[in-house]
Parts: structure tokens; sequence; C-alpha cells
């Protein structure tokens, strides 16, 4: 198994309330799957991508990556777990906008530490696999949310993850980019062999997942 | 990640708000500049001042022993001298010592004291370099009158006046120095008292001063040459030592010394001390500016925070933001001190044309620029920047 989680949960204290974000949540994800994660907002779903990507550590219970214990690693080593094996598409893109499309995709083979000439073929591969070869170049100012999503995609691929986290990939597109753009997460997951766990509360989102976890009210049914 | 990298990231960070970068750095630039400007001016006239106390052109390191008489009339009438030729063999037997020989005054500029109508006035004397003074009034010295030792001098305009307004009464006048009668030939232009003038009042040819001086000789001074490595302290404290043991006058006065090097050194110190005060003074606007940076390094943070996030999610560590944030402040403050100081030297050496010494870059001064801005920007920007690293993720990419 690529991702366990057993008996999770996620709480923190509110004033004099202790409230509670995720309830005893167990899953597993294997490699190779395209996986939904269903719900409403406020939910809980982001909660939970937060604490399989790594950026959340707080939380009881436990969390086996590769079989491996993620309480046991260090800040500094779930930074490097995230610059190896995850690749994040945020709603909002996540794009730092005063930089060009390739500082942008390359971001995370910096902090790699990658040599420049691998850096730049890396960099054109993953821009060729979705679809944004000449913008090299290009200020991310000047790009369409289409486009920008996809610049957000091909950071996320760029260093060949273990999985992709995308946390409502196309939440501000409209439906005709959207469509484009799961086309892409499932190309990328068929073709490639990419594990995708897709955020959504777009029902029709579903038809693209090969397995569905919804969430609802912290708690979580497969 | 590479330094290289680091580098163009923090460059470029700075570039994408110009105007505040900018303004930033004006603070430090003017800091560094008047610091820059102050000490070089200081340094500068120091170095000139203690230039011109040490008249003595050899690099050798001597020491001058004195003696100082208590019983004067056993050196009344020639009896005795204060300083023999036995006393430099035994001066030459102590450690250290690499050559002794006596003084001649004449290696020195000297002070002559004048009787113009009654009054007393002291004027400087120099030698003359055979042909090379203006010469105003009367003539130079002829050859036949510097080889056959006659009694010729030259003065200064100023002197001229002082002795008879009227100039062309003073040619052919007799001057006292020292006990001889000397004649004034030419007047020459120059000796005007300003502050850095250092051109003697009167100039007698060096061959026929040194030939009546010496002629009466009594040296009251020996000069002691230090052999290398030696401390020259150490080697006149034991030279005295001996000499006030066995020396030929042991009995009727003292032997001291008097320690030429140390009277500059103090001025040196003092001009020096004087300096670093004024320059610190400035220093304090580099205080301040130092807070205009850590005031833009915290807005900079603050808008950058999504930023932040996101190269934390894609795998920087804690220690790159904080990196990334300290090399922007440093990339800030080191350029502006560069800058700074250039102008700095600049404004200096556009000062120093009115000043009769010219400054020039030195080592320290630029070291100091160097280590200053570093210092500026570790202090002021590493709480920003700790402070961008510690962000919590969650919270930023809610």
């Amino acid at each position: 198994m690529l991702i366990t989680l057993d008996d999770v949960t996620k709480s923190y204290v509110l004033g004099k309330q202790r409230v509670t974000i995720l309830k005893n949540v167990s899953l597993s994800i294997a490699e190779g799957d395209f996986v939904g994660i269903m719900g409403r907002s406020g939910s809980g779903k982001s909660t939970l991508v937060n604490l399989i990507g790594f950026l959340d550590r707080q939380f009881s219970g436990e969390y086996y990556f590769e079989e491996k214990l993620v309480d046991q690693y260090t800040d500094d080593e779930l930074s490097k777990i995230r610059n190896e094996h995850v690749g994040f598409v945020f709603q909002n893109f996540g794009l730092i906008e005063a930089m060009t499309v390739t500082e942008n995709v390359e971001l995370p083979l910096l902090y790699a530490g990658i040599a420049n000439q691998t850096k730049t073929q890396l960099v054109l591969e993953s821009l060729r696999r979705v679809g944004l070869e000449g913008l090299e170049k290009q200020s991310v100012k000047l790009l369409s949310g289409g486009q920008r999503q996809r610049v957000a995609i091909a950071r996320a691929i760029v260093n060949q993850p273990k999985f992709i986290i995308a946390d409502e990939p196309t939440g501000a597109l409209d439906s005709k980019t959207s469509l484009e753009i799961m086309k892409l997460f499932r190309d990328l997951n068929i073709n490639h062999g990419v594990t995708i766990i897709l955020v959504t509360h777009d029902v029709n989102l579903m038809t693209y997942c090969s397995r569905e976890i919804k969430v609802s009210d912290g708690e979580v049914s497969l | 990640m590479k330094i290289s990298e680091v580098i163009t990231n923090a460059y470029q960070a700075l570039r994408q708000n110009t105007r505040r970068s900018l303004l930033t750095m004006i603070g430090i630039i003017i800091g560094i500049s008047s610091v820059i400007t102050i000490l070089s001016l200081g340094r500068g006239f120091e170095m000139y001042t203690v230039r011109n106390l040490t008249t003595s052109n050899d690099k050798q390191v001597s020491v001058d022993i004195m003696f100082n008489p208590t019983d004067l009339t056993q050196f009344a009438n020639s009896k005795m001298s204060y300083f023999s030729d036995v006393d430099l063999n035994f001066v030459r037997q102590v450690e250290g010592v690499n050559k002794v020989e006596y003084v001649k005054q004449s290696d020195n500029l000297l002070s002559v004291e004048l009787n113009v109508r009654n009054k007393k006035i002291t004027k400087s004397l120099g030698f003359s370099n055979f042909g090379v003074d203006k010469i105003e009034f009367g003539r130079q010295f002829r050859s036949e009158e510097n080889n056959g030792h006659q009694k010729v001098v030259l003065i200064s305009k100023d002197t001229a006046k002082d002795i008879n307004q009227d100039l062309t009464k003073v040619i052919g006048t007799g001057i006292d120095i020292k006990g001889e009668l000397y004649q004034v030939v030419g007047i020459y232009m120059g000796g005007s008292e300003g502050l850095f003038d250092t051109t003697p009042d009167i100039k007698v040819s060096k061959k026929t001063y040194q030939y009546y001086e010496n002629n009466r000789d009594r040296p009251m001074q020996i000069k002691v040459i230090v052999t290398k490595d030696f401390k020259p302290s150490n080697v006149s404290k034991n030279v005295i030592k001996k000499l006030n043991n066995i020396g030929s006058s042991r009995n009727f006065g003292k032997y001291e010394t008097f320690d030429m090097g140390a009277l500059t050194d103090g001025i040196g110190k003092v001009l020096k001390m004087l300096t670093y005060f004024i320059s610190g003074i400035a220093g304090i606007s580099l205080f301040i500016a130092g807070v205009g940076v850590m005031n833009m390094m915290y807005t900079s943070v603050s808008e950058r925070t999504k930023e932040i996030g996101v190269r934390r999610s894609v795998g920087a560590r804690r220690r790159d933001i904080r990196n990334q944030f300290l090399a922007e402040g440093l990339m800030l403050t080191v350029s502006s001190g560069i800058i700074g100081y250039i102008l700095g030297y600049l404004i200096a050496l556009i000062i120093s044309i009115m000043l009769p010494f010219r400054v020039s870059p030195d080592f320290f001064t630029i070291s100091l620029t160097i280590i200053v801005t570093l210092i500026i920007g570790l202090v002021f920007s590493i709480t920003p920047a700790n402070m961008a690293s510690k962000k919590d993720l969650v919270e930023i990419l809610r």
C-alpha cells in the first residue's frame, strides 16, 4: 500500500470548545489509484488531504506512507518527502506570480538540488505533457486560468512524484477548461501510472475516478 | 538549493519591488558613505601629520640617547664632551645595537631665534636644495660659496619683511645663526605660514652649515640604530643602563632617551580616536537604516506569505525559506555598502582636493564596509526571515 491511514483523528481547541475535524478515519490508497474524495465544503476533505500530503502533522492516529510511520519524520524530512514524492495542485493554482512558467515549474527541482541540464530537460518534458510548449519564458501573470492550472500540473509532475494531490483543481475554471484539465489527469493516471488524489465537491468529476471516498462531517465512508 | 540559485532568487525578489528596495538602500548608502568619507579624510590627515612629524627619512629604527648634565662646570670651556668614542664602543657591545653614531644636529629641521629690532622672533631653518629655490630678490648661492664654506643664507619673503619692510635693504644684512653671522644674499618666494606649509623660513647651504657646526663639535646626542627584530624601547633601556654604569660622564648627569616614535604614535593615536569617534556618530545613521531594512523585510514576508506556502509545499525546508529572506536582506545591505563605499570615497576625494593630502582606498575601510553591512544585513533580517520560516503551512494554504 502506498498510503494507509489508521484511526486518524484531527481536532483543535477553539476557545473552550474542542472542534473535531476528522473522526477516526481509516483508509488506504494503492499505487495507480485515481481516488476521488467527495464532500461538501467544511466536511473536512481539505484537512484530510493536507494530512495525506504531509502538510499537517498535528493529528492523532497512525499514518503509514509506504509502510513507514509518518510520525517519526522530522519537519525537514517531511519537506524532502513532499519534494520527492508529492505533487500539489491547488484550486487557486499556487503559482508565484512574479516568476515565469519555467521558474515556477522548476521550483521542486531547485529544492531537490538537481543539476541545471537535467533540470531544463525535465521542465521541458513536463510542459510538453501538459501541452504548454512554447510558453517557457512567459510570465505567469499573462496566462489564462486553464493555462495556469496546466503550469501547476506541470510543476506537480516534474519531480515524478508517487502521488498527486489535486484540491479542487477545477474550482476556478469554466466547464470547458475543467474538462480539459480532467482529461489531462486521466491521461497522467492511465498512461503514466501516476496516483491521483482528487478532492472535489462536484459529483460529475467522479466519472474520471477509479475509487471514491466520501467525507461528511469529518467521517469517511468508502 | 545551490548558492547561485539563492542569489538569483534574492536578486529577482528585490527587483520585483524596485522602488522599495532602492529607498531602503538609500538609507544604508547614506550611512556607509558618510562613515567612509570621515574615515578616509581622517586617515589621510593622520598619515600626513605623522609623516610631517618624522623628519628622518631612513627606514631603520633608531633611538636617540641624550645626556642631561647636572654639573655644568665639568663641561664648560670644552673640558669634556657629553659623549666620547669610548662610550660609543660600550654602546656597540649592547645586544640589539646595529650601529651607533653621533647625532649631527644638522640632520634635522631646526629653529633659530633672530634678534630683530630688540625683538626675538623664531624662524625655522632648513637646507637649500642647491639652485631650485625661486628667487625673488637677490641671487642664488654661488658654487664657490658652497665649496668655500661662505656664510651666506637665503630667506623667505615673510622673514625678510620681519627684518625690514624694504626688501632691497635686507639683502646684504647679516643674521645670527647659532653664534655665526650669515649674510643674506637672496629672498625666495613662499614661506607663508600656512597650516600645512613646511617650507623653512631660512635656508642655508648644508655643506657650509655642517662645516661650522661640526667644528665646535660637542655632540649632545647619539643615535643608536636598532638591529632588526629587536624592540627599540628595550635596546634603549639597556644602552642607558650601561651608560649610567660606565659612561664617561656618568658622574655629572644622567643619560636619557627621547623617543620621537612615541610622540608621533601618540599624536597618531589621538587623531585615530577622533576619527573613530566621529565615524561612530555617523554610524548611528547606519543603525537607523538597518531598522529600515527590518521594516522592509517584515513587509516583504507578510506580502509573500502565499509564496512561502507554495515553496514549502514543493519541498522547501524551513531553513531554505529563512536563507532566502536572509539572502535578500544581505544582498540589499552589501550592495548598498559597495555603492556607499564608492560614493563616500569619491566625496572624500573631492574634499581632499582642497586639502594638502590625498585620500586613498585601503584594506581597512573596505573590509570594515563589508563587515558592517554584513552585520547589519544579518542582524536586521534574521527575525523577519525566522518569522517567514516558522509560518504554519496549513494556515498559509487555507
